[in-house]
């Protein structure tokens, strides 16, 4: 039977040129339910879908502040984004502390590149098994970033990670050039949108699985759970995706990734 | 042939005798720096509406020997500041030259957008020096960080022990004494800073500087003076942007001394003929 | 050094920035890198029911010299809690002490999940911090305030290596003038030598919490006095006021001279 011989270990290439073990962390963000992040000239928005595993508990924690000018959504293993975020509070603290600066957002994130690279490059490491979104303020404005176990960071206008987040980035795609110019309460509908697109058929936004994120200039982080996402899904209108049929290649997506 | 490898090489003990290591070690503990060598006095810098003035002479004095005439004392430090120092040369040095210097390197590298303005590079000045003087080993210095800082000028200053304090009239040493109570009759408070103009506080300060002349043993009549403004540029794609000019005006000479008052003078100050 | 308890007393009393020349054993005179200064200030606080002040003066001395007159002294340990720290003595390490707080507050807060640090955790933080620093004390006199959970005011105040009252004070002051505002203090908030008028000095008069515009009034009444007959103390009062809807700041003029 075929076996790979070259997943062993992140610090072997396969004859083709590719590292298994890193591929696979980016398969483990595809496990992680959707997270979604949005930019305007003058916000960053984070919105993403919470699962909880059974009935009788509580919903998994999606999206971490930072700082009051940065936070970050998660989708993959939710154990390494603490150690990523745990990191990224220290990154922040010693530059307001050193330099009376909130770090700029850039660096931060290339700092934890940076870190996740030293982990593909090294016998007996494992590669970070989640991918982030980060969104903050600087002095340069509102950022989005996304940040992959392969060390791999980009900025983008609009971006989506996790499970069947394909059809999330399709919503992003056709409606980005409305972001720039809107206002905080647009761009997070937008969000809701691109998270709603992404839902599976049997289910919806709800306050229970819903959880947002604004950041803006002269605004601090802050989240919104619960009760508090209420009145976007109200003005939401339709809580289920609006896609009709669902293409092969995404059904064959959503069939390894279900809720 | 002796087979240790760290033996190799080196002169044999059978030949030249036991090597001599006693000055490896010093029998005594180490010290540090307990008090300054060659020497910088006063920085005087004043606010203005739309900038700062700072200025320093360029002695550096060994004792009461006017040992360097060519001092720079103050530095500009990436785009937005100047850092001037009073106090010890060879710890100014280490400051610009080890430490400011790669700061800055590192930072203009990053080529983000991002820049250490005067506000960050004043906190981690502070740091540093209140590290070094929480490890008993002291940057004798005294530092005055003027520059543009969020759109509105800046000027704090830190010393050895790391005691920071921000005023819109600063300086350091004696200029403590002689300069800042004639700069605060004319900026007695941060609301008077907009009513000043920069000429105004330039004469201010070479006013200082000419009185310090008079007053202080270890000054020199010739000294450097910057003047860091903002100015509205247009960028290429015709949005107005905020841009610091530092302007320098270096060597020069005081003008306008009157020695008159020292003919009066007999003795040192009891003698009357 | 010149921690309060070196100072000289008696006739050769003198500013708190006097540190006389020390005589070695050997009978020279020792010279060395002395790492503490002084840089003056005055700093109080007082509690009433359910609101606490915490108030400085603004001026940064070094000896006679003015450095700055708005240099602010009370500290907010974040920006969403009601946590106050007042700190005088040798400024860089007040700063210090004041900036170890914020990060313990802000580092307990993501650890705790958003939830923010007690005032009486608080408390007993500072203590351990300055304690720790025992063998080379921050020359920082503390005074620290907040509500509890019950919204009740507390009101802590340190010596410079931690010791403090777990029950807290109704009031306290730290700083170059402490002692011409101690006994104000003992006297208008524990009303001390104070009796009931008709008991002919047998009865105390009765210990009751104060409402804010009293407190004010003494807020300002202590520092205008301490501006008279302290020449470390003057130009700017800085008060900050803790109650149940957040933290509330002012700043006054006291005299430049």
């Amino acid at each position: 039977m075929f076996r790979n011989n070259y997943d062993n270990d992140s610090v072997t290439f396969s004859p083709q040129g590719r590292i298994f073990q890193v591929e696979y962390a980016l398969e483990a963000i595809k496990q992680g339910s959707v997270a979604v992040g949005l930019v305007s000239k003058t916000h960053a928005v984070l919105v993403a879908l919470k699962r909880n595993a059974e009935e009788l508990g509580s919903y998994q924690k999606k999206i971490i502040g930072i700082d009051t000018h940065l936070g970050v959504a998660l989708a993959g293993l939710a154990p390494d984004a603490r150690v990523l975020s745990n990191f990224m509070r220290q990154q922040s603290m010693s530059s307001r502390l050193l330099y009376s600066r909130p770090v700029p957002i850039s660096r931060v994130v290339n700092a934890i590149a940076d870190k996740a690279q030293v982990n593909t490059q090294h016998y007996g490491r494992r590669p970070y098994g989640v991918g982030l979104l980060v969104a903050g303020v600087d002095e340069t404005g509102p950022h989005l970033w996304e940040f992959q176990p392969s060390g791999m960071v980009l900025e983008y206008k609009g971006a989506a990670i996790g499970a069947r987040s394909q059809s999330a980035r399709t919503y992003l795609e056709r409606a980005f050039e409305e972001f720039v110019d809107s206002s905080r309460e647009e761009l997070v509908l937008h969000g809701l949108k691109a998270l709603r697109d992404s839902l599976a058929q049997d289910k919806e936004l709800t306050v229970a699985n819903t959880t947002v994120s604004v950041v803006g200039i002269g605004e601090n982080f802050k989240l919104y759970d619960g009760d508090e996402v209420g009145e976007w899904l109200e003005k939401l209108g339709n809580v289920q995706s609006s896609r009709g049929g669902r293409t092969g290649e995404e059904a064959a997506e959503s069939m390894d990734t279900s809720e | 042939m002796n087979h240790f490898p760290e033996a190799w090489g080196r002169p044999r003990n059978d030949v030249y005798g036991v090597y001599d290591a006693s000055h490896l070690q010093s029998s005594m503990p180490n010290q540090h720096t307990q008090s300054p060598i060659v020497t910088g006095t006063s920085v005087v810098a004043l606010k203005f509406n739309g900038g700062v003035v700072i200025a320093a002479d360029n002695l550096a004095s060994y004792g009461s020997l006017a040992r360097f005439t060519d001092i720079e004392r103050l530095k500009q430090v990436g785009t937005h500041t100047i850092v001037g120092a009073g106090g010890d040369i060879s710890d100014m040095q280490y400051l610009h030259e080890k430490l400011l210097d790669p700061l800055i390197i590192k930072e203009e590298y990053q080529n983000d957008g991002h820049h250490l303005r005067a506000s960050h590079i004043y906190r981690y000045l502070s740091k540093v020096l209140y590290h070094r003087r929480s490890k008993f080993n002291p940057l004798w210095n005294t530092l005055l960080v003027a520059g543009w800082d969020d759109g509105k000028p800046f000027l704090a200053s830190a010393d050895l022990l790391g005691t920071t304090f921000s005023a819109p009239a600063l300086s350091t040493g004696y200029g403590a004494q002689l300069a800042v109570p004639l700069l605060r009759r004319i900026c007695p408070d941060e609301a008077a800073v907009e009513n000043i103009t920069r000429e105004q506080a330039v004469a201010a300060v070479e006013e200082c500087m000419k009185v310090l002349f008079y007053r202080d043993a270890r000054s020199l009549s010739k000294y450097s003076l910057a003047i860091i403004t903002r100015e509205d540029v247009e960028s290429a794609e015709g949005e107005t942007k905020e841009r610091v000019n530092i302007e320098w005006k270096k060597d020069i000479e005081l003008q306008n001394q009157s020695w008159k008052f020292a003919e009066g003078i007999r003795g040192y100050g009891a003698q009357v003929v | 050094m010149s921690l309060p308890s070196m100072q000289p007393l008696g006739y050769d009393q003198s500013y708190s920035f006097h540190t006389p020349a020390s005589k070695a054993s050997g009978g020279y005179t020792q010279h060395r890198f002395n790492p503490y200064a002084d840089n003056g200030g005055t700093i109080i606080g007082i509690t009433g029911e359910d609101f606490v002040v915490l108030a400085g003066d603004t001026r940064h001395t070094s000896g006679y010299n003015i450095n700055s007159r708005t240099e602010k002294k009370v500290y907010r340990l974040g920006g969403d809690n009601g946590l106050v720290l007042a700190t005088v003595g040798f400024g860089a390490d007040s700063k210090d002490v004041a900036e170890t707080m914020m990060r313990a507050v802000n580092d307990f807060k993501f650890n705790h999940n958003l939830k923010n640090m007690s005032v009486s955790a608080a408390a007993q933080y500072l203590s351990t911090v300055l304690y720790n620093n025992r063998f080379f004390p921050k020359y920082a006199n503390c005074v620290l305030a907040g509500l509890d959970k019950d919204g009740k005011a507390r009101l802590y105040s340190y010596d410079s290596v931690g010791s403090y009252s777990k029950e807290g004070e109704t009031r306290a002051s730290a700083g170059s003038a402490s002692s011409l505002i101690v006994p104000f203090l003992d006297n208008q908030v524990e009303f001390k030598n104070q009796f009931v008028p008709s008991s002919k000095g047998q009865e105390e008069r009765p210990v009751v919490p104060l409402d804010p515009i009293t407190v004010a009034k003494l807020v300002k009444d202590a520092f205008t006095s301490a501006t008279e007959r302290h020449i470390e103390v003057g130009d700017g009062l800085q008060i900050v006021t803790v109650t149940k809807d957040g933290v509330s700041e002012e700043v006054v003029d006291l005299k430049k001279d």
